[in-house]
């Protein structure tokens, strides 16, 4: 279940997953990679068989299945169930990848043979200019079909329009029941978006509709930024930072430590209160201490990340 | 005498613009509602949310006047067709019922200036106009930010105002452009124009400034861009600047406090939030009053009485040329070789 250390230190009423409805903003540093959150979630949402949906800007779904199996998640099967999708939004992003396109999955490439009567719509491709999603049709016994693909288009608002679809999609299939499970859509991370060359404020604005689209759905979202201090200088990374902080309902921030590096703890852990937060302490949505704003250091080991109090490191007790 | 925060939350300190600065670290939402809360009970209030849920600011603004919302939240590029976002408003018929709701989105700010304009006017009564982030408008478009509050202001009647909030560490829209150190600084230029200028600080930031101050150093700071200590529920710091309409300005450090969460804010003195506070022209004072610098040495400073007048009968050496008006009293000794006659007499040029 995740890092067992981790969870006493995120919010409660819904635990192991976050409260429906919200936005968790996750930043990182060179020197601390924040990924260790994600693969957490990535974890608990699987294994409490809730929806993931993970926008993979920055790696790529071999990475996420390794760790995952180090986390006891096997995120293939998951795949297969329906609880996981994975959206490809490295390989196809830029247009820099135009000459390679033999190599990459074609984005409008049908299935063969696999499409029986049974199975959900075939491959759809939305009609604006740009923006095309590898559709194969999902049937119950075949192995499962490559990640979807997010293709190049110089308006971020493809790049939005294909991610709706895929989470209308995602959430429409798993509504059996009256009960909608819960849905995170995980975007690792939002950096890539600006290193891309769209603008900070189209980012933010992205960052908007998807919280906005994923409470409907009965999810929360996650983002990845990075928020380093040598970068702040620049004014698009800056204002995508702060911009993001704004947003978000729960911060946590991780850092290296400033005293240099270590053996015993590679970082700190920051669970922050945002704008966001005092306003819904304000309104009473949550309780007077029931997400104190606190450091933390940890320490990552081979299948599980220790996260305790200062000073509390095993290398100095 | 009640500190200057308090009488405009109470109405006694009348300001047609009302200007909230605030930063990641100290959020000046909670204060924005509650001056917005405050409002003359004949106003209309229009809120227009730019960076919060409609449904999350209206439940917050207490009182029963009539109400109305811009929301610019929902689709502030336009990239959806229908707003169905207010899943919650939606659902809730009283919300709907008395209140006005106008989509909006931010791309054109001119194109928003006239729908705020008219929403204005055609609630035909004294209003409130609340901004929950002028920096929303900023990003887009810093003149026509500036084009919008301006119009606004020429509907303001004797009571009716803009209460705004700002984001001082949001970059605005010239700020991406490479000459933006040319430009004048938006957040200058909106504290020009504003009629009461708080600027929210964090009860801790102070409280490390007085300690810093009593210690004579600085302590060094990791970068972090919020730190554990910010958006404390339980108090903030503001430094209030309010200009009168006779010119004059009131410049007041104060604080609010709660003792809940979600529990009325009272205005107090700084000091019961942040702890003793050196106060410096007090110590200024002191200094000047009380320091003897004869006191505690090892050795006598004073005078005695004899030694006072004869002091005072001390003929100076040069005190004529003092008191004269500027004629040279050249006095030779014997030495000197003194002629009246000018050197020069015997030249023939």
């Amino acid at each position: 279940m995740g890092y067992a250390s981790l969870e006493p230190h995120l919010p409660s009423s819904h635990a192991p997953l976050l409260p429906p409805g919200t936005f968790l903003s996750i930043s990182d540093t060179q020197a601390s990679d924040g990924n260790f959150l994600l693969h957490h979630f990535i974890s608990n949402y699987i294994k409490a068989d809730q929806n993931v949906v993970l926008v993979g800007l920055a790696g790529i779904l071999v990475h996420y299945t390794m760790v995952g199996r180090k986390l006891g998640v096997n995120l293939a099967t998951a795949r297969t169930k329906g609880n996981f999708q994975f959206v490809d939004g490295l390989t196809q992003l830029t247009d820099y990848a135009a000459p390679n396109k033999e190599y990459l999955a074609k984005p409008t490439e049908p299935k063969p043979a696999t499409i029986t009567s049974t199975a959900t719509p075939s491959s759809t491709t939305t009609t604006t200019t740009g923006a095309r999603i590898a559709r194969p049709a999902a049937a119950a016994a075949t192995p499962p079909a490559p990640p979807k693909v997010l293709s190049y288009s110089p308006k971020l608002v493809d790049l939005y329009r294909a991610l709706e679809e895929i989470i209308q999609d995602a959430a429409s299939k798993t509504k059996t029941g009256p009960s909608q499970k819960q849905l995170v859509l995980i975007l690792d991370d939002l950096s890539v978006l600006l290193n891309c060359g769209w603008s900070c404020r189209d980012v933010l604005a992205l960052v908007r509709y998807l919280k906005l689209l994923v409470a409907k759905f009965n999810g929360t979202l996650i983002t990845l930024v990075h928020a380093d201090g040598l970068m702040a200088e620049e004014v698009s990374q800056d204002g995508l930072v702060k911009g993001v902080f704004y947003e978000a309902d729960y911060i946590i921030d991780v850092r290296g430590l400033d005293s240099g590096g270590s053996r015993d703890v590679h970082g700190q852990l920051s669970l922050l209160h945002g704008p966001g937060y005092l306003l819904r302490q304000r309104l009473g949505q949550v309780r007077e201490n029931e997400w104190p704003a606190l450091t933390l250091h940890y320490k990552i080991l081979d299948n599980n990340v220790e996260v305790f109090a200062k000073g509390y490191s095993s290398g100095v007790l | 005498m009640a500190p200057i925060l308090e009488k405009i939350m109470a109405g006694k300190e009348a300001s047609p613009f009302i200007l909230v600065k605030d930063t990641l670290e100290q959020s000046g939402q909670v204060l924005g509602l509650e001056l917005l809360s405050n409002s003359p009970s004949d106003h209309a209030i229009i809120l227009v949310c730019a960076e919060t849920a409609p449904d999350r600011l209206l439940p917050l603004v207490k009182g029963n006047q009539k109400k109305a919302i811009v929301d610019c939240y929902s689709n502030p590029l336009g990239w959806v067709k229908d707003i169905t976002f207010s899943t919650t408003a939606a659902r809730d018929a009283t919300f709907e019922n008395t209140t006005t709701t106008v989509s909006l989105t931010l791309r054109n700010i001119r194109k928003a200036t006239k729908v705020i304009t008219d929403l204005i006017t055609s609630q035909r009564s004294n209003f409130t106009i609340y901004f929950d982030s002028l920096s929303q408008f900023l990003i887009a478009s810093v003149p026509d930010t500036f084009n919008l509050l301006r119009s606004i202001t020429a509907l303001l009647t004797d009571t009716s105002r803009i209460i705004a909030i700002h984001h001082e560490d949001i970059p605005d829209a010239d700020s991406f452009l490479p000459d933006s150190s040319s430009k004048p600084q938006a957040s200058n230029s909106l504290a020009h124009i504003a009629t009461t200028l708080i600027t929210l600080k964090s009860s801790e930031a102070l409280r490390q400034d007085q300690e810093d101050f009593k210690r004579g150093t600085v302590t060094a700071k990791e970068f972090s861009y919020l730190t554990v200590h910010g958006n404390a529920w339980d108090s903030a710091v503001c430094e209030v600047e309010h200009k009168r309409k006779s010119g004059k300005v009131a410049r007041e450090t104060n604080a609010y406090h709660q003792s809940t969460p979600t529990g009325n804010l009272t205005v107090v003195n700084v000091w019961d939030v942040v702890g003793d506070m050196p106060d410096i022209d007090k110590m200024d004072l002191e200094e000047s009053q009380t320091a003897d610098p004869a006191a505690n040495l090892s050795f006598n400073l004073n005078l005695t009485e004899e030694q006072r007048k004869a002091k005072n009968d001390t003929v100076l050496p040069y005190l004529k040329t003092q008191e004269s008006t500027g004629a040279i009293y050249y006095e030779p000794d014997a030495a000197d070789d003194f002629d009246d006659d000018d050197p020069d007499d015997d030249l023939t040029i």
